[in-house]
This record gives structure tokens, sequence and C-alpha cells, in this order.
């Protein structure tokens, strides 16, 4: 008898409904984003690890599946699409007009505790608006999401909207032991842990004690905007715009939620994750990264989203 | 409706979440002992009672939406899920002890020691955070015998009253992490049904002692 092999932890065999649904996803969404102007590109499944890194920090590495190439030299799996197109956009289409408008659809792969059993690879999908800075580009990208989301099939799902400006001055008061446990408590949603942090800290830091509770809809945000310090107010100004330019139908998928503070070393704007009813985690997340394109040597403005396909084909029926 | 499912800790977390419940509104309803699924005298909360260690994983997948569960647990699994308060009970600490006459912090002639923990990871953390390389094995129960037994010459465990450890003629030498309940909930539960679970938040913290 030929003795079974088997697979890796977090490699999965799909087959069925769950390819099926997968595939139908995929065109669903592509549909949309060609239809709005976007253009396919199709990166390499694997990188020097080096372009990841570049692209999202060094406490990516551990995160990365990693590989020796030939020559000695770290190969790195895609670990996401957006590295990838920020690199071909400052070489392939260094001298292309902007703004430049692109999407993707494939698989992402990322290390999970060993045993841990978790999915190393995802189905994404997703697009990038590059070379364009306005307020127009961020709702460009806020009604992509929903329109992807609409296209999905997913019928109760809700975008929280934040701007890393928010909390920017704030935080920038603390030094930075503090402020990494202030940033963990803002995390955990811990208010009590929170403000015995903040107690003596400058009075530019108190505001923290504050917005990061605050979410809701238009009226929450209006609440702290006179409230608000001169730097979070501007903010808070480019998400009332924002909602102003968004319509009818689609407001009542936009909650404004100012307490997320992962990816703000990432985000330099608006920034959001997509809730699905049924998932246990976001189903998707963008914003705007105009520190990006700069780190591949080519300083360009640069708002995204990517949608986890997996999350919405594993959905409940 | 929906309704806001609750993860209970069976062991020494449940009385004192029942009881905090309750005060908030929400009597347990029906006998733990015979379903896994309780409703309670709040329509829109119903519990769910597992074991200890289970608490943060149903929690973080979004099989329940809040839980209850002490950070000792919580740490270990590093689950990724909101704490937003601490509940004021279940206080003990995580710490290393030895046999009174064992050295500590290390062994002579270069041993490597070998520590016997229900905490593999919060242990190897702790000792690597040192850089005290240590053979950490992992147990599930009675782990203040296994030095008496020659299985490790140093434990961590949870203490309380450090009555146990002094009947195995063991003292406490360190200190990992104090330990007491906490409200956690899932990521995605507190955005989708942010109304249920910002009224939760205020009945449980409004029915602390």
């Amino acid at each position: 008898m030929t003795r079974i092999t088997a697979t890796p932890p977090g490699a999965l065999d799909l087959s069925g409904d769950s390819v099926r649904r997968r595939r139908a996803l995929q065109r669903a969404t592509t549909t949309v984003l060609e239809q709005a102007g976007f253009e396919e590109l199709s990166p390499p499944t694997f990188e020097y690890e080096e372009v990841f890194r570049r692209a999202g920090g060094a406490e990516l590495a551990e995160k990365l599946i990693r590989f020796v190439d030939l020559d000695g030299r770290i190969l790195a799996l895609r670990y996401d699409f957006t590295s990838s197109i920020a690199r071909m956009a400052a070489t392939t289409f260094a001298d292309s007009p902007r703004p430049l408008r692109f999407y993707y659809s494939g698989p992402v792969y990322r290390q999970e505790p060993e045993r841990g059993g978790r999915a190393r690879e995802t189905l994404q999908v997703g697009a990038e608006l590059l070379g364009e800075a306005d307020l127009a580009a961020d709702v460009e990208i806020v009604r992509l999401t929903l329109a992807l989301a609409k296209a999905a099939g997913v019928r109760d799902f809700q975008v929280n909207l934040g701007h890393a400006g928010v909390l920017a001055d704030g935080l920038g008061a603390l030094d930075d032991t503090l402020r990494a446990e202030v940033r963990r408590w803002i995390d955990r949603k811990d208010r009590g842990s929170l403000a015995r942090a903040l107690d003596g800290t400058p009075p530019e830091a108190r505001a923290l004690l504050e917005l990061p509770f605050i979410i809701g809809r238009r009226p929450a945000l209006d609440s702290v905007l006179r409230s608000a310090p001169n730097g979070a107010r501007a903010a808070l100004q480019h998400l009332a715009a924002l909602d102003a330019a968004l319509g009818a139908d689609e407001r009542p998928h936009i909650v404004y939620d100012l307490g997320e503070v992962r990816g703000l070393d990432y985000y330099t704007g608006i920034h959001f994750e997509l809730f699905v009813a049924g998932a246990g985690r976001a189903a998707g997340a963008g914003g705007r990264y105009d520190e990006l394109m700069g780190r591949f040597g080519r300083a360009m403005p640069a708002v995204g989203v990517s949608l986890d396909l997996d999350a919405i084909a594993e959905l409940p029926a | 409706m929906t309704r806001l499912r609750i993860a209970l800790a069976k062991g020494r977390l449940y009385q004192p979440s029942v009881e905090r419940f309750g005060r908030a509104g929400a009597e347990l309803e029906g006998d733990p002992g015979r379903r896994l699924l309780l409703p309670s005298s709040d329509p829109r909360i119903e519990f769910l009672v597992v074991k200890p260690g289970d608490v943060p994983v149903y929690v973080e997948s979004g099989a329940a939406d809040l839980g209850i569960t002490g950070t000792d647990v919580l740490r270990e699994t590093g689950a990724d899920v909101l704490e937003p308060l601490e509940l004021g009970f279940g206080f003990c600490r995580l710490v290393v002890a030895t046999p009174a006459d064992a050295p500590y912090p290390a062994l002579p002639g270069g041993v490597t020691a070998r520590v016997a923990t229900k905490y593999p990871r919060l242990a190897r953390e702790h000792f690597n955070a040192q850089g005290r390389p240590v053979d950490i094995i992992r147990v599930d129960g009675s782990v203040e015998v296994a030095p008496l037994l020659n299985l490790s010459h140093w434990i961590v465990d949870l203490v309380d009253t450090g009555n146990t450890l002094r009947a195995n003629g063991l003292v406490e030498r360190e200190t990992i992490l104090s330990v007491q309940a906490v409200l956690v909930a899932n990521r995605a539960s507190q955005k989708l049904k942010l109304e249920q679970y910002l009224d939760l938040m205020r009945r449980v913290t409004d029915a602390a002692p």
C-alpha cells in the first residue's frame, strides 16, 4: 500500500463548492474592477523578500514564507500584492501618465505559528489607485470597496472608516515606551488601563482618552469636530467631506471608527476595514499609504483596498 | 433580533462570572451540566459554558461574541481579541517555583534546567527574554509534583494562596504575570453589534461590586 502524503499545516485542499464559490467571487469582483477602469496586473508569486520588508517594515519578516534562491539570496512567497505593484509602478510604469489604476486577484502567503493550523494561503482581490492625493481618490476607493462587497453577494456588511491623522498628534506627544503601551490599550479598547497610562501626560495626549472611542455614523464625527485638537480636526473634516461625497445608498454601510490603531505605521490618511455579518474577522481592508511608493524610489500618493475572498466564501449560508 | 453569545469558563472563574452577569441583568437560566448553550433572563444574551482554555478560541473565531477568561489563559493562547474590561476577580499570579533547596536562577555545572508547566508559551517567553535557555516540559495537571518526581527541576504555575506550593516543599522565585479575570470580545462582533456591545459593557461595568 502506498503511504499517504501529508500536507503542511495551513495548506488547504479545496474542491467542489469551495472552489466554485471562490471562482464566482473572483469573476464578480474582477468584473466590477474592469468596469471601474482598473487594469489587471499579475506580479510574480515570489519576490526577493526585501520587496515585502521595504513596503511593510522589518516586523513583517517573521510573517513571510521564505526560501533560498540558487545564488543564496532570500526569496519570499507573495505576502501581499501591494508591495509588488508598488515595485512595478516604480519601474515598468515609471513614465506612464498618472493616475494609475491597477487591480489584482490571487493568493497571498503568510506565515502562521507552527502547528497553529491556520491557513497560510488566502485568496485576495484588490485595487490600487496611484498618483492621486485628493479626496476624490479616497472617495473612489471607498465606493469601490462597497461595490465589491455588493458584487460579492454579501448582504449585511459595513466599512469601519478612520483616519491616521486623528490620533497622530496625541500619540506623537508621548515617548516611545508610553506610546507603545497606549497603542496597546487603545487596540484592546481597554479604557481603564488607558486612563491610568495617560495620567500626568501632556494636554495634547489627553484627547486619546476620548477620540479612540468615537464610533458611529456622521453625528458621531460631528460630536467631536469642534472640541478636537487642530491636527485631529483636519482629519475629521476630511472624513466629513468624504461622507458628504457618498450617496444615500452608500452611507448606511459606513461607520466612522476612530479607535483603530493597527497599521498606523503604514497608513497616512484614511484607513478602513470591511466587516461582514457571520465572519469573525475583517473581510477586507484598505486606506491611503502615501509613503509607500517613495520606499521604491518613486514617491507618489497611493490608496487601495484588498478583500479576503476566503472569508467571504466561507460565510455560513 | 441579533443575540450576544457569551463564553464562560468552567472552573474557578465560573461562579463570579455568573454572579456578575446576574447583577448586570442577565441571569443564567438552566443547568450547565446538561447543555452547552444556555439562555439568560435577557432574551438578547445567551451563554456558552466551555473549558477555561477554550474561551479565547471561541471568542477569537467569532463563535462567541464575548467571553470571560483569565489573563493567564489569554496570554498563553495569544488570541487576537479585544480586552475592554478588567473584572476585578480571579486574582492570582503565574510564578516560577522551585524546591526550597534547589539552586536558582541557574543550576550548577551548566546543566540546562527542565521546567514543567501548563503554560509553555509564557514560560518560554519569560526565560527567553532573560536569555536563560531552559527545557520546557508541557504537562496538563499536578505541575507541583513534577520536581518531586524528577520530571523537572523547576515549575511555572498559577499561585493563589501559595498553600499548594508549600505543601509540596516549593518556594516562589519570580512572578511572570499578575492574573485576573477580563472581559474579552471578538473584534468583528464589536463592530457589527456595536450597540449591544456598548450596552453590555455599561451594564457589566456598573455591576461591579
